[in-house]
């Protein structure tokens, strides 16, 4: 099958969150990207623009001193939503987490708009971060 | 091997079966595959084979008096999955259940072997099928 071009997008922006090119990663996200996390943990809520989302990034890695690894598994995508499927694995306080991840992109004319991360178990995230 | 436009096209059928609750084209297309349901609830769980998951499907519907509905609202492939997003509404007990839904779907050979359900909202799903 071709793979939708929006594909391609989506994996470039997954590649420059892994490596931590902050360049690259606004580049390709939307200025008024909003991002939407599941749950009822801390860090449940949406985030809209770059200080935001910097923000929660910084203190999610600074929380799971620097322990936060991402796996891409694959990326499904048409015209208007693409789909990466992830596994993260992460450790707090001696408490480790390894759990697959689903992240839904909202697309508009090359760009991503609005993500909505979600979990496999929405409880053992929500626990980890207890 | 990678997914081919005849996988996407048979999974779009198998959701219209889903829909119109056509059986046979359910048994057929569940054969082999295990249909996992997240959270902590009295559906949840991992189903196997056709009898498994039809007789889920069977019990959803029983348990929320044929009030379950599905929408599907964009349906995208990539190398190795094929995702559904869709809505989902049922009432049960009075109780109200609507939820964006994921459904995952991992595709060998043409044949659909795993569906993998991620829901908007884990403790809400929970609740519902408390």
């Amino acid at each position: 099958m071709k793979l939708h071009p929006n594909i391609a997008i989506v994996r470039r922006l997954y590649h420059a969150f892994i490596s931590r090119d902050t360049n690259t990663l606004w580049a390709i996200a939307g200025p008024g990207l909003v991002l939407h996390l599941s749950g009822r943990s801390k860090w449940a809520g949406d985030y809209g623009g770059r200080e935001q989302l910097l923000d929660m990034f910084y203190r999610i890695g600074h929380e799971a001193e620097g322990s936060v690894r991402i796996q891409l598994h694959d990326i499904v995508g048409g015209d208007t939503h693409v789909v990466g499927l992830h596994h993260v694995t992460a450790t707090r306080q001696g408490k480790p987490l390894a759990i697959n991840g689903t992240a839904v992109c909202h697309m508009a004319d090359g760009t991503i708009t609005e993500v909505w991360l979600y979990w496999e178990s929405q409880k053992t995230f929500d626990e980890f971060w207890d | 091997m990678p997914i081919s436009e005849e996988d996407v096209e048979a999974i779009r059928k198998l959701y219209s079966a889903l829909q119109s609750r056509d059986a046979v084209a359910l048994q057929r297309a569940f054969a082999n595959a295990a249909y996992h349901v997240p959270g902590n609830s009295i559906v949840s769980g991992t189903y196997r084979g056709s009898d498994e998951i039809l007789g889920l499907f069977a019990r959803t519907m029983e348990l929320t008096d044929g009030t379950l509905k599905f929408e599907l609202h964009d349906l995208v492939g990539g190398q190795e999955h094929v995702v559904m997003l869709d809505r989902v509404t049922a009432t049960r007990a009075g109780r109200t259940l609507d939820q964006s839904r994921v459904l995952i779907c991992y595709v060998e050979n043409g044949v659909t072997t795993d569906v993998w359900l991620v829901v908007e909202d884990e403790y809400d799903f929970d609740a519902f099928w408390s």
